[in-house]
Protein backbone atom coordinates (compact mmCIF):
# COMPACT_ATOMS: atom_id res chain seq x y z
CA UNK A 1 0.00 0.00 0.00
CA UNK A 2 1.39 3.12 -0.69
CA UNK A 3 1.96 5.89 1.64
CA UNK A 4 1.09 8.57 -0.90
CA UNK A 5 -1.41 9.76 -2.18
CA UNK A 6 -2.21 10.72 -5.57
CA UNK A 7 -5.05 13.32 -6.58
CA UNK A 8 -5.76 16.76 -7.91
CA UNK A 9 -8.74 19.45 -7.08
CA UNK A 10 -8.98 21.57 -9.77
CA UNK A 11 -11.20 24.72 -10.51
CA UNK A 12 -11.67 26.44 -13.13
CA UNK A 13 -13.70 29.52 -14.21
CA UNK A 14 -16.16 29.61 -17.08
CA UNK A 15 -16.99 32.79 -17.85
CA UNK A 16 -15.52 32.76 -21.09
CA UNK A 17 -16.33 28.92 -21.58
CA UNK A 18 -13.28 26.23 -21.90
CA UNK A 19 -11.76 24.65 -25.19
CA UNK A 20 -10.04 21.52 -24.91
CA UNK A 21 -7.77 22.91 -21.93
CA UNK A 22 -5.75 20.48 -20.67
CA UNK A 23 -5.17 19.25 -17.04
CA UNK A 24 -2.84 17.68 -14.75
CA UNK A 25 -1.87 13.69 -16.42
CA UNK A 26 -1.04 10.58 -15.04
CA UNK A 27 -4.39 10.00 -14.03
CA UNK A 28 -6.96 7.48 -14.43
CA UNK A 29 -10.16 8.65 -12.59
CA UNK A 30 -12.16 12.12 -12.93
CA UNK A 31 -15.26 13.25 -11.39
CA UNK A 32 -16.59 16.54 -12.18
CA UNK A 33 -17.52 17.76 -8.60
CA UNK A 34 -19.47 21.27 -9.58
CA UNK A 35 -21.15 22.68 -12.03
CA UNK A 36 -23.29 25.43 -12.89
CA UNK A 37 -26.60 25.18 -15.18
CA UNK A 38 -25.81 25.40 -18.44
CA UNK A 39 -22.07 24.64 -18.53
CA UNK A 40 -22.21 21.83 -20.66
CA UNK A 41 -19.05 19.76 -19.63
CA UNK A 42 -17.00 17.77 -21.99
CA UNK A 43 -14.36 15.47 -21.24
CA UNK A 44 -11.29 14.44 -23.96
CA UNK A 45 -9.02 11.51 -23.35
CA UNK A 46 -5.62 10.71 -24.99
CA UNK A 47 -5.87 13.45 -27.24
CA UNK A 48 -7.74 16.95 -28.06
CA UNK A 49 -9.03 15.42 -31.06
CA UNK A 50 -11.22 12.73 -29.61
CA UNK A 51 -14.60 12.60 -28.78
CA UNK A 52 -15.71 14.50 -26.64
CA UNK A 53 -17.42 13.18 -23.82
CA UNK A 54 -20.33 14.01 -21.81
CA UNK A 55 -19.99 15.05 -18.43
CA UNK A 56 -22.65 16.08 -15.78
CA UNK A 57 -22.04 17.24 -12.32
CA UNK A 58 -21.39 14.50 -10.00
CA UNK A 59 -20.54 11.74 -12.88
CA UNK A 60 -17.26 10.27 -12.52
CA UNK A 61 -15.11 8.35 -15.29
CA UNK A 62 -12.55 5.53 -14.65
CA UNK A 63 -10.30 5.39 -17.67
CA UNK A 64 -6.43 3.58 -18.21
CA UNK A 65 -4.18 6.27 -17.43
CA UNK A 66 -3.62 8.94 -19.32
CA UNK A 67 -1.49 11.92 -19.38
CA UNK A 68 -3.81 13.97 -21.86
CA UNK A 69 -6.82 14.86 -20.13
CA UNK A 70 -8.61 17.88 -21.98
CA UNK A 71 -11.80 19.21 -20.40
CA UNK A 72 -14.07 21.97 -22.78
CA UNK A 73 -16.93 23.81 -21.40
CA UNK A 74 -19.75 26.77 -22.61
CA UNK A 75 -19.42 29.78 -21.38
CA UNK A 76 -21.46 31.06 -18.14
CA UNK A 77 -20.89 34.31 -16.75
CA UNK A 78 -19.11 33.87 -13.23
CA UNK A 79 -18.70 30.32 -13.46
CA UNK A 80 -16.66 27.94 -12.15
CA UNK A 81 -15.91 24.16 -12.42
CA UNK A 82 -14.71 21.78 -9.46
CA UNK A 83 -13.00 18.41 -10.94
CA UNK A 84 -11.22 16.06 -9.38
CA UNK A 85 -8.78 13.75 -10.88
CA UNK A 86 -6.62 10.83 -9.71
CA UNK A 87 -4.56 8.01 -10.09
CA UNK A 88 -6.48 4.83 -8.15
CA UNK A 89 -3.19 2.55 -9.13
CA UNK A 90 -0.58 4.37 -7.15
CA UNK A 91 -2.94 5.43 -4.27
CA UNK A 92 -5.28 7.68 -5.32
CA UNK A 93 -9.08 8.53 -4.25
CA UNK A 94 -12.35 7.97 -5.79
CA UNK A 95 -14.97 10.19 -4.97
CA UNK A 96 -18.60 8.49 -4.75
CA UNK A 97 -21.60 11.18 -5.03
CA UNK A 98 -24.54 11.31 -2.41
CA UNK A 99 -28.15 10.41 -3.42
CA UNK A 100 -29.66 13.39 -5.31
CA UNK A 101 -32.07 13.44 -2.27
CA UNK A 102 -29.76 14.92 -0.44
CA UNK A 103 -29.63 18.04 -2.84
CA UNK A 104 -33.65 19.41 -1.86
CA UNK A 105 -33.91 18.90 1.98
CA UNK A 106 -37.34 19.69 1.99
CA UNK A 107 -40.04 20.53 -0.55
CA UNK A 108 -40.02 24.55 1.02
CA UNK A 109 -37.43 25.01 -0.92
CA UNK A 110 -39.05 25.10 -4.05
CA UNK A 111 -41.26 27.96 -2.97
CA UNK A 112 -37.61 29.60 -2.67
CA UNK A 113 -37.86 30.10 -6.73
CA UNK A 114 -38.09 33.44 -7.55
CA UNK A 115 -39.26 32.72 -11.01
CA UNK A 116 -40.26 30.27 -13.41
CA UNK A 117 -39.23 30.46 -17.28
CA UNK A 118 -42.18 31.10 -19.61
CA UNK A 119 -41.35 28.08 -21.14
CA UNK A 120 -42.38 26.09 -18.24
CA UNK A 121 -45.46 27.83 -17.24
CA UNK A 122 -46.40 26.67 -20.99
CA UNK A 123 -45.68 23.45 -20.16
CA UNK A 124 -47.13 23.61 -16.41
CA UNK A 125 -50.22 24.85 -17.93
CA UNK A 126 -50.65 22.26 -20.48
CA UNK A 127 -50.54 19.78 -18.10
CA UNK A 128 -52.91 21.12 -15.63
CA UNK A 129 -55.44 22.87 -17.93
CA UNK A 130 -54.52 20.82 -21.54
CA UNK A 131 -57.29 22.46 -23.45
CA UNK A 132 -58.55 25.47 -24.98
CA UNK A 133 -62.01 27.19 -23.75
CA UNK A 134 -64.66 24.73 -25.09
CA UNK A 135 -67.31 25.40 -28.04
CA UNK A 136 -70.78 24.63 -27.00
CA UNK A 137 -73.61 23.64 -29.11
CA UNK A 138 -77.06 23.06 -28.01
CA UNK A 139 -80.03 21.96 -29.37
CA UNK A 140 -83.75 20.35 -28.69
CA UNK A 141 -86.30 18.86 -30.68
CA UNK A 142 -90.41 18.12 -29.33
CA UNK A 143 -91.07 15.84 -32.25
CA UNK A 144 -92.56 12.62 -31.87
CA UNK A 145 -90.69 10.68 -34.61
CA UNK A 146 -87.54 9.67 -34.03
CA UNK A 147 -84.78 12.31 -35.53
CA UNK A 148 -81.60 13.38 -35.72
CA UNK A 149 -80.64 16.20 -33.87
CA UNK A 150 -77.26 16.41 -34.77
CA UNK A 151 -74.86 14.61 -36.96
CA UNK A 152 -71.09 15.78 -37.21
CA UNK A 153 -67.90 14.41 -37.64
CA UNK A 154 -65.88 15.19 -34.50
CA UNK A 155 -62.57 17.67 -35.21
CA UNK A 156 -62.16 17.99 -31.64
CA UNK A 157 -59.74 16.34 -29.05
CA UNK A 158 -62.47 15.60 -26.03
CA UNK A 159 -66.39 16.14 -25.99
CA UNK A 160 -68.40 16.43 -22.64
CA UNK A 161 -71.95 15.45 -23.69
CA UNK A 162 -75.32 16.01 -21.52
CA UNK A 163 -78.50 14.75 -22.62
CA UNK A 164 -81.91 14.60 -21.37
CA UNK A 165 -85.12 12.98 -23.02
CA UNK A 166 -88.65 13.94 -23.08
CA UNK A 167 -88.60 16.36 -20.01
CA UNK A 168 -92.15 18.12 -19.66
CA UNK A 169 -91.19 21.87 -20.77
CA UNK A 170 -93.35 24.46 -19.71
CA UNK A 171 -93.43 22.86 -15.92
CA UNK A 172 -91.15 23.36 -13.58
CA UNK A 173 -90.88 20.19 -12.11
CA UNK A 174 -89.73 17.85 -14.88
CA UNK A 175 -91.59 14.92 -16.25
CA UNK A 176 -89.80 12.51 -18.64
CA UNK A 177 -91.57 10.29 -21.65
CA UNK A 178 -89.07 10.21 -24.42
CA UNK A 179 -85.92 9.26 -25.58
CA UNK A 180 -82.41 10.49 -26.53
CA UNK A 181 -79.45 8.63 -27.82
CA UNK A 182 -76.02 9.59 -28.62
CA UNK A 183 -74.39 6.91 -30.91
CA UNK A 184 -70.34 7.87 -31.61
CA UNK A 185 -69.36 5.56 -34.57
CA UNK A 186 -72.55 3.48 -34.94
CA UNK A 187 -72.33 2.53 -31.18
CA UNK A 188 -74.49 3.81 -28.59
CA UNK A 189 -72.53 5.85 -25.89
CA UNK A 190 -75.29 7.44 -23.80
CA UNK A 191 -78.96 6.73 -23.56
CA UNK A 192 -81.43 9.04 -21.43
CA UNK A 193 -85.13 9.39 -21.22
CA UNK A 194 -88.26 6.57 -20.35
CA UNK A 195 -91.60 7.86 -18.44
CA UNK A 196 -91.12 9.10 -15.31
CA UNK A 197 -92.65 6.83 -12.51
CA UNK A 198 -95.10 8.37 -10.05
CA UNK A 199 -97.01 10.36 -12.67
CA UNK A 200 -96.79 13.50 -13.74
CA UNK A 201 -95.37 16.47 -11.78
CA UNK A 202 -93.92 13.98 -9.07
CA UNK A 203 -90.99 12.97 -10.82
CA UNK A 204 -87.66 14.66 -11.55
CA UNK A 205 -86.21 14.08 -14.40
CA UNK A 206 -82.26 13.26 -14.62
CA UNK A 207 -79.78 14.16 -17.41
CA UNK A 208 -77.33 11.57 -18.84
CA UNK A 209 -73.55 12.90 -19.23
CA UNK A 210 -70.31 11.38 -20.48
CA UNK A 211 -66.86 12.41 -21.75
CA UNK A 212 -64.50 11.04 -24.53
CA UNK A 213 -61.09 11.55 -24.89
CA UNK A 214 -59.13 10.89 -28.17
CA UNK A 215 -62.51 11.43 -30.18
CA UNK A 216 -60.89 13.13 -33.54
CA UNK A 217 -62.26 12.10 -36.50
CA UNK A 218 -65.50 9.86 -34.78
CA UNK A 219 -68.74 10.29 -36.22
CA UNK A 220 -71.28 11.61 -33.36
CA UNK A 221 -75.23 10.81 -34.07
CA UNK A 222 -77.76 12.34 -31.65
CA UNK A 223 -81.02 11.17 -31.84
CA UNK A 224 -84.60 11.53 -30.30
CA UNK A 225 -88.24 10.71 -29.99
CA UNK A 226 -90.59 12.34 -27.74
CA UNK A 227 -94.42 11.17 -27.01
CA UNK A 228 -96.08 13.82 -27.44
CA UNK A 229 -95.39 17.67 -28.59
CA UNK A 230 -95.28 18.70 -24.93
CA UNK A 231 -91.93 17.04 -24.37
CA UNK A 232 -89.23 18.14 -25.58
CA UNK A 233 -85.18 16.21 -25.71
CA UNK A 234 -81.98 18.05 -25.68
CA UNK A 235 -78.44 18.05 -25.34
CA UNK A 236 -75.75 20.21 -24.65
CA UNK A 237 -71.87 19.32 -26.39
CA UNK A 238 -68.85 20.79 -25.47
CA UNK A 239 -66.13 20.51 -27.67
CA UNK A 240 -62.54 20.30 -26.62
CA UNK A 241 -58.91 21.07 -28.24
CA UNK A 242 -55.92 20.52 -26.95
CA UNK A 243 -53.69 23.75 -26.20
CA UNK A 244 -51.36 23.80 -29.19
CA UNK B 1 -83.00 31.77 -42.08
CA UNK B 2 -79.57 32.32 -40.62
CA UNK B 3 -76.49 32.08 -43.78
CA UNK B 4 -75.50 28.76 -41.72
CA UNK B 5 -78.79 27.48 -42.38
CA UNK B 6 -80.35 25.07 -45.33
CA UNK B 7 -83.58 24.05 -45.25
CA UNK B 8 -84.41 20.76 -46.53
CA UNK B 9 -87.22 17.95 -47.57
CA UNK B 10 -88.19 15.86 -44.88
CA UNK B 11 -89.59 12.32 -45.53
CA UNK B 12 -91.93 10.44 -42.77
CA UNK B 13 -91.42 6.77 -42.82
CA UNK B 14 -93.03 4.58 -40.37
CA UNK B 15 -90.48 2.13 -38.51
CA UNK B 16 -92.23 0.45 -35.37
CA UNK B 17 -95.46 -0.06 -33.77
CA UNK B 18 -95.91 0.38 -30.18
CA UNK B 19 -97.10 -1.81 -27.62
CA UNK B 20 -100.62 0.01 -28.20
CA UNK B 21 -99.91 -0.98 -31.79
CA UNK B 22 -99.72 2.75 -32.94
CA UNK B 23 -97.62 3.23 -35.63
CA UNK B 24 -93.82 4.51 -35.01
CA UNK B 25 -92.21 6.93 -37.58
CA UNK B 26 -88.40 8.82 -38.11
CA UNK B 27 -87.88 11.27 -40.14
CA UNK B 28 -85.45 11.24 -42.51
CA UNK B 29 -83.84 14.66 -44.04
CA UNK B 30 -83.28 14.19 -47.57
CA UNK B 31 -79.33 15.38 -48.81
CA UNK B 32 -78.82 17.15 -45.80
CA UNK B 33 -75.05 18.88 -45.32
CA UNK B 34 -71.75 16.57 -44.44
CA UNK B 35 -72.43 17.87 -40.39
CA UNK B 36 -75.19 19.67 -39.27
CA UNK B 37 -77.15 20.07 -35.69
CA UNK B 38 -81.24 20.14 -36.61
CA UNK B 39 -83.08 23.92 -36.24
CA UNK B 40 -86.52 23.00 -36.72
CA UNK B 41 -88.96 20.57 -38.16
CA UNK B 42 -91.91 22.16 -40.33
CA UNK B 43 -93.92 18.91 -40.56
CA UNK B 44 -96.95 20.25 -42.49
CA UNK B 45 -94.51 21.87 -44.98
CA UNK B 46 -92.66 18.58 -44.88
CA UNK B 47 -89.11 20.23 -44.65
CA UNK B 48 -86.59 21.04 -42.10
CA UNK B 49 -84.25 24.09 -41.32
CA UNK B 50 -81.15 22.70 -40.58
CA UNK B 51 -77.81 23.84 -39.11
CA UNK B 52 -74.54 23.59 -41.76
CA UNK B 53 -72.13 23.13 -38.80
CA UNK B 54 -68.95 23.29 -41.93
CA UNK B 55 -70.26 26.72 -42.98
CA UNK B 56 -68.04 29.59 -43.03
CA UNK B 57 -68.78 33.06 -43.36
CA UNK B 58 -66.20 33.84 -46.24
CA UNK B 59 -66.72 31.15 -48.01
CA UNK B 60 -69.84 32.22 -49.18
Amino acid sequence: MSDKVNYNIIEKDISNGLDNVQISGGKDYLILLEAPIGANVTLKLGSNEADAIPLPTDYSIEFDKTNDIYISSDAVSGGRIKIGVSDTTTGGIKIYPNPVLDQVSTIGEVTELSSISTALNVVLDKIINPYQLPTITQGESNSTSLTTLLSKTLTCDKITLDIMGGYYKNNAVCYQYGNIQAILNGKIILANGGRASGGPYLSTGKDGKITIENCYGQNLIINCTNSSSSFYSFFILQEFILKS
Amino acid sequence: MLKNQVLVDIEKREIDKDLDNNPLFEIIFLNPPKNYKLVEILEEQSKAILENLDYKENEK
